[in-house]
């Protein structure tokens, strides 16, 4: 007989076995359903988080820190002092580049507005970009990579109040957000740059630049990789963003502090933070659901697994006599192994299959209820395997203890 | 009899010590979990200002985009412009009401010892204190004239005034906002909103800023929100002042109608005040003007997160799972030990007996496991506050959860174990003596 018309021999009996004491394994089965919908929905919302965070935000992320200069002496000279400061910052030993810009990519607070790419356009073809309010060491300081056209030139930088009319600004694009105002038709990248962009008064804005990536402050924004870099620069709420070279940023970090606390005493400088830091601030949430989720997977596995271990434990108390009965009449050891194995497989089986049910149900729940995709069908056979492997695994020790039963037992009666 | 059992129970959680660690520490783990999400919901769906929350209400006028609502479904701005906040502040309907929103300020304390630091300040009209009941340490807020008369008054929170004044009565004291001189008025008590229910645009469990100035300043000092400015129209803002007469939403209003002949009466006044506008050619969009009270504000700007909605359902499916482990292993221990039963039987024990002896050991497994789960739920907290920024205040157990805890770990264990307790009763005697 080859292995498999030995399973195939085993099923009827276990069956009809399972008939007579239904209760164990039922609530085992039930258990299995619920666990595989909780791991698979569970599962496709750690992807589905751990997806969003893996979305790089084109800044030097290594290697950028930030902080506010915040002026608050009545007629304090802004724009002398953001320019003394950046020479400060830019002569330190260590920094690559530094500059001034209102917010930087992922940072949860900024400003957008809307964009048109024709004057005369309707108001549904406005479209939604961070704006960020920089100079010509912007690009190079965050590190965003320049895909088409130029950087700013010098000669177009200019410092403007909040409130205050823009001066002749260039902008350049993320190339996401290119696209979308000016669809390339098989052409290349570079399509937008010469041609002029139009915000809500009908200003012309002529486009310069175009760079690969660089998203927006909002994670949860929907525009979140459209963005675009004025070459005017923000007087008040301005923030000091400074490139260091590896391995230099938390030694400049705390010495550049000193550098400019020490330097003028009409603005403060606060909330330091390198973008390491504020990128992980603002995942914060994502990364605390997918370890907390994570917890829960192991926990609930850990359960099952400790349910099924003492099911079958039970069992083969329960079972000593008839065990030691077919070892007397030449059942090997491996049969009886396999008889267990046969029943957490038929086991866990039946639950998988109530467990796909309930898997759909959970993720339509929270579908409706929540903004949450609906579960990807392609987590269901990876969680009924690892189900299968679970039942397996738990049953395998008590399993091998029912085979090392003397088939003496079947004639004694305790 | 009662306590005999329990006795009982003891005894036959140490016979088999695997098992019954097994059944305990699967309770704990389930109502850990569950104690922990539901913690942090709970937590979360607080309602800050009870006493009040049914006559405060967040008003919002729809002046947006005549193309897109604000927010689905149909909602107007969560906040008002300079222009429609100082025709409203005119009314005298509301007992009491608030134009307000989040800035900040560089403080220099009187002698420059310390050196300038950055304050969040709170930029509002002189109601905000009474409507808000916050509680007094020294002195009290500003008269409503200081609104009128830009007067640079200034209360301190208790943390600013330990910072500047070292704790003591600083009312009457004067320090340095943006260079400027204010008088402090008044020092709050530790006041902790939790929800932030009052500003939400910042973060629903920020804290509260550290010092309130008289919204009258906003003007003559071009004071600027350190909260969110939105804006949906093409506007040409060149100067302050443009900003100030713009669409651009970025003051938070509330009104306190204490009756409901109040809350009509303001409806109607709004309702007319955005008709008028409307024959000016201001609000494109359909009337529609919201008076909301703070329950349903928190929940309209979901305060509490879908995340922890999902882990709540999520964790209340682990308990079932742990509660189906433990009818099973219970059902394991039970059947095991019907050679037990059925001497007692037969030595004149009732099924009834059998039954509340069953069940005693259940209630003892529950309750263990209910310590056990209070203990974990402790932990999961800590690590809570440990993955979520700004959790810090939000997530403490209390007295109330510990009981809903213990309950929860009880009713849970007794339904769990009563079919395996009614199943042992059962058994008859007679045959499984006959083996012994």
């Amino acid at each position: 007989m080859n292995l498999i018309q030995k399973l195939a021999l085993d099923v009827g009996p276990i069956l009809r076995a399972l008939t007579r004491s239904r209760a164990g394994a039922v609530l085992i089965a039930l258990q299995c359903a619920i666990t595989l919908a909780i791991i698979t929905n569970a599962i496709f919302i750690i992807q589905d988080r751990l997806s969003k965070m893996a979305r790089p935000s084109g800044v030097d992320v290594d290697n950028v820190f930030s902080m506010n200069a915040i002026p608050f002496a009545p007629h304090f000279d802004s724009k002398a002092s953001i320019e003394a400061d950046l020479r400060a910052l830019r002569a330190l030993p260590g920094v690559v580049d530094a500059a001034v810009i209102n917010a930087i990519p992922l940072l949860e607070s900024g400003a957008s507005s809307v964009y048109a790419a024709r004057p005369d356009s309707k108001a549904n073809e406005f479209i939604g970009a961070a704006r960020y309010e920089s100079d010509a060491h912007a690009l190079n300081t965050l590190g965003l990579k320049l895909i088409a056209g130029r950087d700013f030139r010098e000669d177009e930088i200019r410092g403007r109040e909040i409130n205050s009319q823009w001066e002749n600004p260039v902008v350049i694009l993320s190339k996401a957000y290119a696209d979308k105002l000016f669809p390339p038709d098989g052409g290349s990248a570079g399509t937008a740059v010469g041609k002029t962009l139009y915000d809500g008064n009908q200003t012309p804005i002529p486009i310069v630049g175009i760079v690969e990536r660089a998203q927006a402050p909002w994670i949860g924004w929907g525009q979140l990789e459209y963005s675009a870099f004025f070459s005017n620069y923000r007087l008040s709420f301005a923030r000091y963003i400074v490139r260091a070279a590896p391995g230099e940023r938390d030694r400049l970090m705390a010495e550049v502090e000193k550098v400019l606390t020490s330097s003028s005493s009409g603005r403060l400088i606060v909330s330091i933070k390198s973008q390491t830091e504020i990128e992980a601030r603002t995942y914060g949430e994502y990364r605390a659901m997918a370890v907390i989720l994570l917890s829960v997977i192991v926990l609930i596995v850990i359960i099952t697994g400790l349910g099924i271990v003492g099911l079958a434990s039970f069992n083969v108390n329960a079972r000593k006599k008839q065990i030691g009965t077919r070892r007397a009449l030449g059942a090997q050891r491996s049969d009886i192994v396999r008889y267990f194995l046969v029943e957490s497989w038929l086991i866990t089986t039946a639950g998988a299959l109530v467990g796909c049910g309930l898997s759909f149900a959970l993720s339509y729940w929270m579908v409706n209820t929540f903004d949450l995709p609906p579960l990807d069908w392609r987590y269901i056979p990876v969680g009924v395997v690892f189900l299968w492997v679970l039942g397996q695994l738990a049953v395998l020790v008590p399993a091998r203890r029912a085979s090392l039963l003397a088939p003496a037992l079947a004639t004694r009666s305790v | 009899m009662f306590a005999h059992n329990l006795f009982l129970a003891w005894k036959s959680l140490r016979q088999n010590p695997v098992l019954s660690l097994l059944m305990i520490g699967a309770i704990g783990l389930g109502i850990g979990v569950c104690m922990t999400t539901l913690t942090v919901y709970t937590l979360m769906s607080n309602n800050p200002i009870p006493q009040k929350s049914s006559v405060l209400y967040a008003v919002q006028l729809d002046s947006w985009d005549p193309n897109e609502a604000w927010g689905e479904p149909n909602q107007p701005p969560s906040q008002l412009n300079w222009r429609d906040t100082q025709a409203l502040l005119k009314s005298e309907i509301p007992q009491r009401q608030v134009a307000m929103f989040r800035s900040g300020f560089a403080v220099q304390e009187p002698g420059n010892k310390l050196p300038a630091f950055l304050a969040e300040a709170r930029v509002t009209t002189a109601d905000f204190f009474e409507m808000f009941q916050v509680p007094f340490i020294y002195g009290g807020g500003w008269d409503a004239s200081a609104d009128h008369d830009q007067q640079q008054l200034v209360v301190l929170s208790k943390k600013t005034n330990d910072t500047v004044f070292g704790g003591t009565n600083s009312v009457g004291k004067t320090l340095k906002l943006d260079d400027r001189e204010f008088r402090v008025v008044g020092v709050t008590e530790d006041w902790n909103p939790t929800p932030k229910f009052y500003d939400l645009n910042n973060g629903s469990f920020a804290k509260p800023e550290e010092l309130y100035v008289p919204f009258g300043l906003v003007e003559p000092l071009e004071l600027k929100s350190f909260g969110n400015t939105n804006g949906w129209k093409p506007e040409q803002i060149n100067s302050y002042q443009d900003f100030l007469n713009a669409e651009e939403v970025w003051i938070q209003y509330w009104a306190e109608l204490p009756d409901a002949k109040s809350r009509e009466a303001y409806q109607a006044f709004i309702d007319h005040y955005v008709g008028e506008q409307k024959k000016l050619g201001r609000y494109p969009r359909p009337l529609n003007n919201q008076l909301t009270n703070v329950v349903d504000w928190m929940r309209i700007n979901e305060v509490v997160t879908e995340d922890s909605k999902v882990l709540l359902g999520l964790s209340f499916l682990f308990l079932a799972v742990c509660l189906l482990n433990i009818v099973g292993l219970l059902l394991s221990k039970f059947l095991g030990k019907s050679g037990e039963t059925a001497l007692r039987r037969a030595l004149g024990a009732t099924h009834w007996q059998i039954l509340q002896k069953n069940l005693v050991e259940v209630g003892l497994i529950g309750l263990l496991g209910g310590v056990l789960g209070l203990l974990l739920a402790f932990a999961g907290l800590q690590g809570v506050k440990l993955l979520y920024r700004g959790y810090e205040r939000l997530v403490q157990l209390n007295g109330e959860l510990l009981l809903v805890a213990l309950g929860i770990a009880l009713a849970s264990s007794l339904i769990a174990g009563l079919y395996p307790a009614w199943r042992a009763a059962r058994l008859a005697p007679a045959g499984l003596l006959k083996t012994q």
